[in-house]
Parts: C-alpha cells; structure tokens; sequence
C-alpha cells in the first residue's frame, strides 16, 4: 500500500477514534468514562516512553519519577491556589526542568546501566517524597479537597488532550529529520555521531520531551484520585506498565502505544473480573507469548504484510 | 590554534604529530607523524594489527584518548566529537559495514546529509542512480547484500559532500562488479578534488589508485613515500614477511 494511502487511513482511524473518546462522556455511565479516562492516561505514558526508549533505544525503567514530581507538583499548587490548569503546566515544566540535567547524567550510561541508573531515580523520588515531610505530608500523602478540583468531564478531555497531544508529538517526531536522527542513534549510535548527528542533545531533547508528558499526566492523575501519597506517585507497576505496553503494541512506532494500550486496559478487565486471583498472571502469560512470537509487537503483523507484498523488493544482489 | 596546527603546511589537509595511544599498556600507535597533501589519494598500509584502524578512529573523533597532536584543514580536532569532525568536513567509512539496518537505504543517505540542505532527498537518489542503486531506496538496510550495505555507506559519508575521506578497507568482501564501481567513484571524486586517505590490502590497487603510501607497523610508521619506493623498503618487507628479503629489482 503506498505510504500517502497508509497516512489517509491513520488519519481517518484516529479521526474516528478521537470521535468517538469526545462524545463517549455523553454516552456512558461514570464507570466507563474513568476506565477510558485510565486508557487515556496509559496511552500518554506509553507514547512519553515510547519518544525515548522506543525512538532511541534507551530503555527507561524509571519514567514514573517523572509521574510522581508532576503528581507532586500538581497537587502542591492545587493546594497553594493556583488554578487547576495551571498546576498540570507547572507539574509538566518541572518534570521536563528536572529531565534536563538527569539526562545529561544518566544518558552518558547505556544499556542495562542507564536502565538500572533510571531505575534508582524512581526510587530516590519515592525516598524523597517520604522524607521530605513539611512540603509533602510524607508517607500520610496529600489529600485534595474536592472543591479545588475540576469536574470528571473535564478531567477526562484533558487526559484524552494529553494522549491524543503524546501521540501527535510521537507522530511528528517519527516523520521529521529529528526523529530519523533518534532512529539512527537507536541503530548504531557511533555510526550515527560518525555521519554528523549530535547524539548527546537528540537524546537530551528525547528525554525532555519524554519527561514533560509524564509530568502533566501525573499533575492530571492527582486530581483524578484527589489523594496521592509516595507509592502511588512513584509506583514501579507504572514503569512495568509503560513497558508492557509499548512491547504488546509494538515499540517505536505511532500507533503500537495505542494499540498496546487498549488491548491490555481491556484485557486486564475481562480478566480480573473472570479470575480475579490470577489475572496479572494471565497477562503476563499473554505478554510473554507476543514477546516470543510478535518480537514487534501487534502492529508489526500489519508491518510484515506490508513488507511481504509483492512489489515490495528483496535485497538481490545485482 | 596550536603550534603544531599552524605549522602544517597549506597544501596539507590533514597533519598529525606524534600520535600515541595506548590501550591497557599495549601501545597501539606511537608517535605517529602523517600528512595527507590536499587533491591527492594516500594510501596508509601495514599487517594486520600494526594500528591502521586505530588511527582511524582516533582522526575521526571516535577514540579520544590519544595524545600528540592532529590538525584537518588548519583547525586542531583532535579530542572534537565525531560529529563536529564530520561537520568540518572529514568523513570516514568502517572496515566492517555499518549501514543503519532498519532504516531504508533513502533514510540511511539522508540522516548523513546536511539539517539545511532543503534538496538532501534528491541529493541521496542522485547519488543511488550513479550507483544504480535508486530501486532500492526504500529497502532497509539489513535487506541489502554485503557488497551493497558496504557501498551504501561509502555514498553516506558523500552526502555532506566531504573535503577529505578516510576508507577503511572498502572494498573488503565486495563482488568485483561493486569493487570496481566503488574505486570508479573514487577516482572520479578525487579528480574532482576530494581527498582520499585509504586502509586496504590490496597492492594492486594501492599502487594504481595512490601517489603517497604510509606504512604502519607495531603503531609506528616505518616507511612513506610513493608505492614503488616503499615496496623495496626492507623495514616494509621486514613487517610484512618477518625476516629480512633481498628487495625486488623490478
């Protein structure tokens, strides 16, 4: 299929889809406008996680730091007055200010090294948080009084603002020169500083802007549970999460994210409402069988076919 | 610019002085002194070991751990980043194929080319058409054959259209219609004023293609001068046959 038709239908897709996430509020009870408001907010980590581990190569087993100092930062300046959107503005920016010397520091590491390294950083915010009463109320958690904060409804267009937003970024990404460069740096970074690209800042600037989507959704997520405390800011599932997500869909891609993250949110209802006691289980069983089968993840069936039609052409040698 | 800078020569696009690098108490280049005049393809021999490669990386700003001084077109660099040595105008190929293997061939030449340059697309299909490689400009990298990936990545360093190239081995495990392709592209380059240093093997080519010949053994260079000069050298014959040989006549 030529790539101008495969571009025509994303965009009829997501026109559908982004649809149907507008009017759903309209037609569902509270249950299913929060369980698609949690799809939104998997879909918006997964596509930060996506911008930096997905596009490079650098697997990031701490982007939840950057959830929790948003997470923070949001419910802060809640309680401090500011109003409801300036407080996801602020909690993004901080995330993203924070990200700027950490990737500096960490993103010198590769490998298992930067892994473990943002591993640590997840932790040392957990720690932070626990200790640093006065400001955060530590392991007692901040309470938000529901008069500060904004509606369901409209908590949930922002989330589905910040997923729709993630995604637009990971697509403008993925067709510029930046992008080709984080793709280059992901193939073979040597070879890529070798042909010119200034592999320190794209891999900063990736960072950063991975850094400030988790910022806002963690600012947004406050608000949602109106009380967050260090384990569920920093939660290491939320790392996993992001992960799974992005393999199941399929890593470094558009929609594999979204995918991803519509078919585990669902699957994870089907199965801890069927077996309750065993439903991470499954879906970790599931997760391994496409890790094993579908190393690209779901999208990557439509990928093959792709590359498998017959004008497609080999590699002969001449 | 330092002293060792100004004193290379304006016909000289690259100097190095005294470069030494040692990895773990092995040293792999000592003192090494090389001049590549300006316009001209130079040819830098030795067995395998002796720390051609090395040099390479250490000119091209991917090992910045030597000591001694390198100069490219007036300007000191050693110790810069790759990228900004690429960025003056100083490319290099590897001695093992390093195409990005799941970008396509068009992305493979493009990322290479210039963040400014509004024309880098048809730049990167003209070159494809010389090599009449155009149909396969939207075929990833790991689907193209050896020889292909290994001429792929000698057009990339072309798309910032370079003063000086350095050629590990290029031709190393390609068929002999792209190897000749390739030195065809070299000879044609160079008459158009790129200058050329070469790592290779083959004599034969040496001596057609270069017009200075440096020989490097055990980090040392221990002849320079034209082909048919250093061939009866008896410190080269010495590096390469391990004993002393009466030097040949012809």
């Amino acid at each position: 299929m030529p790539e101008g038709s495969q571009r025509l239908i994303s965009f009829w897709v997501g026109t559908v889809l982004m649809g149907l996430a507008m009017l759903a509020p309209f037609g569902v009870n509270e249950y299913y406008q929060s369980f698609l408001l949690q799809v939104f907010l998997v879909i918006a980590l997964a596509q930060a996680w996506n911008l930096i581990s997905g596009m490079t190569g650098y697997v990031s087993f701490g982007h939840a730091a950057f959830f929790g100092v948003g997470a923070y930062a949001g419910a802060l300046l809640l309680t401090w007055g500011f109003p409801w959107w300036a407080a996801i503005f602020h909690g993004a920016g901080i995330a993203a200010l924070l990200a700027v010397p950490l990737g500096f520091l960490t993103l010198r590491l590769r490998g298992p090294y930067f892994a473990i390294a943002m591993l640590g950083l997840n932790e040392v915010g957990r720690i932070v948080a626990t200790l640093w009463v006065d400001v955060t109320k530590g392991g007692t958690g901040l309470t938000l009084s529901p008069t500060l904060l904004p509606s369901l409804d409209m908590k949930y267009f922002t989330m589905l603002g910040l997923a729709l937003g993630a995604t637009l970024l990971v697509a403008w990404v993925h067709r510029n020169r930046f992008g080709l460069e984080l793709r280059a740096i992901r193939e073979d970074e040597e070879a890529a500083e070798m042909v010119g690209v200034n592999t320190t800042r794209n891999k900063v600037t990736a960072f950063v802007l991975s850094a400030l989507i988790p910022g806002a959704v963690g600012a947004v997520y406050a608000m949602y549970t109106s009380y967050i405390n260090p384990s569920s800011a920093f939660d290491h599932a939320r790392n996993i999460e992001m992960i799974v997500v992005v393999l199941f869909g399929g890593s470094g891609t558009v929609w594999g994210p979204i995918i991803g993250a519509a078919t585990v949110m669902v699957l994870r209802e089907l199965l801890w409402a069927q077996f309750p006691a065993a439903h991470l289980a499954a879906l970790g069983v599931l997760l391994l069988i496409v890790v094993l089968y579908l190393p690209g993840g779901l999208v990557s069936i439509v990928r093959e076919r792709q590359q498998n039609r017959p004008d497609a052409r080999p590699g002969e040698s001449p | 610019m330092t002293e060792s800078a100004s004193a290379c020569a304006t016909d000289h696009i690259l100097c190095a002085w005294g470069v030494s690098r040692e990895f773990g108490g092995v040293q792999a280049l000592r003192g090494v002194d090389l001049h590549v005049t300006r316009g001209t393809i130079t040819g830098l021999i030795g067995p395998n070991g002796s720390g051609k490669t090395t040099l390479f990386q250490v000119i091209s700003g991917m090992d910045r751990g030597a000591t001694g001084s390198i100069s490219f077109d007036g300007e000191p660099i050693l110790g810069r980043r790759p990228s900004q040595i690429y960025q003056r105008g100083l490319a290099r190929t590897f001695q093992l194929s390093r195409v990005f293997p799941e970008l396509t061939v068009l992305e493979n030449l493009i990322v290479a080319g210039s963040r400014h340059d509004r024309s880098v697309k048809e730049r990167a299909l003209g070159l494809l058409e010389r090599v009449r490689l155009r149909d396969y400009a939207g075929v990833r990298g790991k689907n193209l054959s050896y020889g292909q990936q290994k001429l792929v990545e000698f057009l990339r360093v072309l798309m910032s259209d370079p003063a000086l190239i350095l050629l590990d081995e290029p031709a190393a495990g390609v068929n002999p219609t792209l190897r000749q392709t390739l030195w065809d592209m070299v000879r044609h380059l160079n008459g158009l004023g790129t200058t050329f240093l070469v790592i290779e093997h083959n004599m034969e080519v040496i001596a057609d293609l270069c017009s200075s010949v440096y020989v490097l053994s055990e980090g040392e260079i221990i002849a320079h001068g034209d082909f048919a000069a250093i061939r009866n050298d008896e410190r080269v014959l010495e590096a390469y046959f391990g004993k002393k040989r009466k030097p040949a006549t012809a």
